[in-house]
Parts: C-alpha cells; structure tokens; sequence
C-alpha cells in the first residue's frame, strides 16, 4: 500500500498494524505521528488495504 | 480501542508517561492546563505582561503563540526571515507566520537578516562552520533587541521538552558548568536582557506536534535544511529511545535537574562574566564587540 511519510508517497507491502509500518520505516515510535484515515493511532492498531495512512515525523534539531 | 477519560469518546491518543487518554476534542484543552501549571510554577508570567514571541512557522513555536493568547495574555509574535533558500524554507515558514496571525489575530514583528546587514544564513553558513550556533546569537540578539525597542517585558521561546533534556545532556555529556548554571525554565530580566520564558519545557515534542495537528495549526513540517546533521538529533532519538522503554523517564530528569537547581537557588547565579556594552551596537554583551556585529563584519569583509 502507499503511504504518506512526512508528505512523501511511500510504497509499504502489506502492513497489518502500524507497528510493522513503523518498523519498516526504522522509526523511534516516540518520534513519530501515525494517521489512520485522518485520525492519530496507537501502534497496535490493525490498517487495511483501503485505510489512507500517513506519518509525520515530529523531531527537529535546533 | 482506549476510551477518553474525560469524555469516554474512542480515542488513539495515549499518553504513556501519564498513562492517559485523551481525545482529539479532549486533548489541546489538558495541553493548555499542562502549559499555565508550568507557567504558575515558575512564576513565569503575569497577565499584565507583555510578551514576546519567537515564532518561526514551526510546530513549537506556533502552539506556544496559540497557547498563551488562549490563557489571556497580551502576546505578539517576531519572526525572524533567516534568508535559507533551499527548499524555499524561510519564505514558507514567513506565509505559515503571516497566515496564522491571521487566524489568531494577534499582531507580529518581522526581521530580516537582508534589512539587518547580516545577508542571509545562507551566506553565514560559508564562513561560520558552527551555522546553529551563529543563528542562535542572531535570534536571541534580535529578541532582546525588538523586546527593548517595542516595549515587551518578557521573551518566550517554544522549546519543548525533548529540546531541553537534548541540551541538559548535552552539558553533562560536556560538562559545561556555566551552561548548566544557566539552564532553567526562566531567566530573569537585567543587565539589559529581557525575561526568557520556556513554556512548553514539560510538553514533549511529540505532544506538541499533536497539539498542533489537533487544532488545525498549519505549520512548516520541513527540518531547517543545517540542522540535518545536528548532533541534537541523534541525542533526541536516543533519549527517545529510552523513553519508550521507560514511559516519563525524560520528565523524571527534566524534572529533579530543576528541582534541585530550584532548591539550591542555582538559576538566579547566572553567569559571572561581567556586561558590557557592544561598541558597534550598544547592545549587552561580554565581549567588546557583541557576536551579532562580529558576524556582520566577518561577511561584509
Ligand atoms: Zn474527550
Ligand atoms: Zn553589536
């Protein structure tokens, strides 16, 4: 499925959950938003292949 | 699904250090409680304050302005037009500015490093290896400079709480005494500096982000193109790292550093180094020539 990372599409074979989104990405949990149809998740939440799912990456440096 | 504890609606917002869940209706108005209990801890304000903003189109910094107008205080913003190109970065972050005044309706100052003599940072970044650091003096500078011109008593900042453990373990790891004597939520005004508040330095960054995401805050979502390689960075994912495996484990750190620098009335001591007037500018500095001028000199030379 195609999701949105930070804006950017990404390709992503078959997540059943967020988590296995987040460990695809390699991402800190902690550092992350996770959008299912629009709204923020938990990690153990299940996506299908219909859900618009888009990550926002919250940490900056500065 | 977790419920929200206020209003029992379904909800995907849990937050772990506090073992709370909230929803997206429920959760800016505890984020805003969060922000005045740390403000009346500190004694950070008072409502007949007139205070300074340093927005810079970010998540943080936006929220904080947001925030504050909402508790009643008598806020403006400054943006500073650091001049950064790439991306297209500093003129993105202007019109998320402009526009979000807009929509809080609170008034705002711009600076432009181009006006100022300063070029841009673009330019700065060629000859300053350290460009963070030499932006750094060019915000607090101009802070404390519009503060003084305009009126303003108090200057907040939106650095979150993961910006300041970043920087608490960045001074341990260096040991830097003089950063650690100074390192607290609020420093007083004198000897020609403003206030400097940091509201939002018990909100993590990720609770900000979904304070912003949940009030509809249009903010600049791009990373300033010369923090890329910052070392912060790496700091923050690691100690991000350990706060998942520990829940509440940076406030717990934040929190006693404070407490105990509170105890030993370690924030009032500031710095020992005597102030003296920029002899270029005027403004207050510990050297002869403030930083600001320095930077000045060196890229019109
Ligand atoms: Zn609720
Ligand atoms: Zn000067």
């Amino acid at each position: 499925m195609t999701i949105l990372y930070n804006k950017k599409e990404i390709n992503i074979d078959n997540p059943k959950s967020v988590i296995d989104i987040i460990n695809i990405l390699k991402v800190i949990p902690n550092t992350v938003i996770v959008l299912k149809n629009g709204k923020i998740v938990e990690l153990n939440e299940r996506v299908n292949p219909e859900d618009k799912i888009e990550v926002i990456k919250v940490i900056s440096g500065g | 699904m977790r419920k929200c504890k206020f209003c029992g609606k379904e909800t995907g917002i849990f937050l772990r250090e506090h073992r709370l869940a909230l929803c997206e209706d429920c959760y800016p108005g505890w984020i805003e409680k969060q922000v005045d209990r740390t403000i009346k801890k500190f004694n950070m304000l008072n409502k007949d304050d007139r205070l300074l903003v340093a927005v810079s189109g970010g998540k943080d910094s936006l929220s904080l302005w947001q925030i504050l107008k909402k508790l009643g205080y008598n806020v403006s913003g400054l943006y500073i037009d650091l001049g950064i190109k790439h991306n297209n970065y500093s003129e993105l972050s202007k019109e998320k500015v402009i526009n979000f005044s807009k929509k809080i309706d609170s008034s705002f100052y711009i600076i432009s490093l181009k006006d100022e003599g300063l070029d841009s940072i673009d330019r700065i970044s060629k000859i300053y290896r350290k460009t963070c650091s030499a932006c750094g003096a060019i915000k607090r500078y101009y802070m404390n400079k519009i503060s003084v011109k305009e009126g303003f008593n108090v200057i907040a900042t939106g650095h979150n709480m993961d910006d300041e453990v970043t920087t608490l373990f960045g001074n341990l790891i260096q040991w830097d005494e003089s950063y650690l004597d100074r390192q607290f939520p609020v420093m007083p005004s004198g000897d020609g500096f403003a206030k400097k508040v940091k509201p939002l330095v018990f909100i993590s960054e990720k609770q900000s982000a979904m304070y912003a995401l949940t009030t509809g805050i249009d903010y600049i979502m791009d990373e300033c193109p010369y923090s890329k390689h910052a070392t912060s960075i790496s700091y923050k994912e690691n100690l991000n790292m350990l706060e998942s495996k520990h829940p509440g484990i940076l406030r717990f750190f934040l929190n006693n550093f404070f407490n105990s620098k509170s105890k030993k009335g370690l924030q009032i001591e500031g710095s020992k180094l005597e102030i003296k007037e920029c002899k270029i500018c005027g403004a207050p500095t510990y050297l002869d020539i403030c930083k600001v001028c320095k930077i000045k000199e060196n890229i019109n030379r």
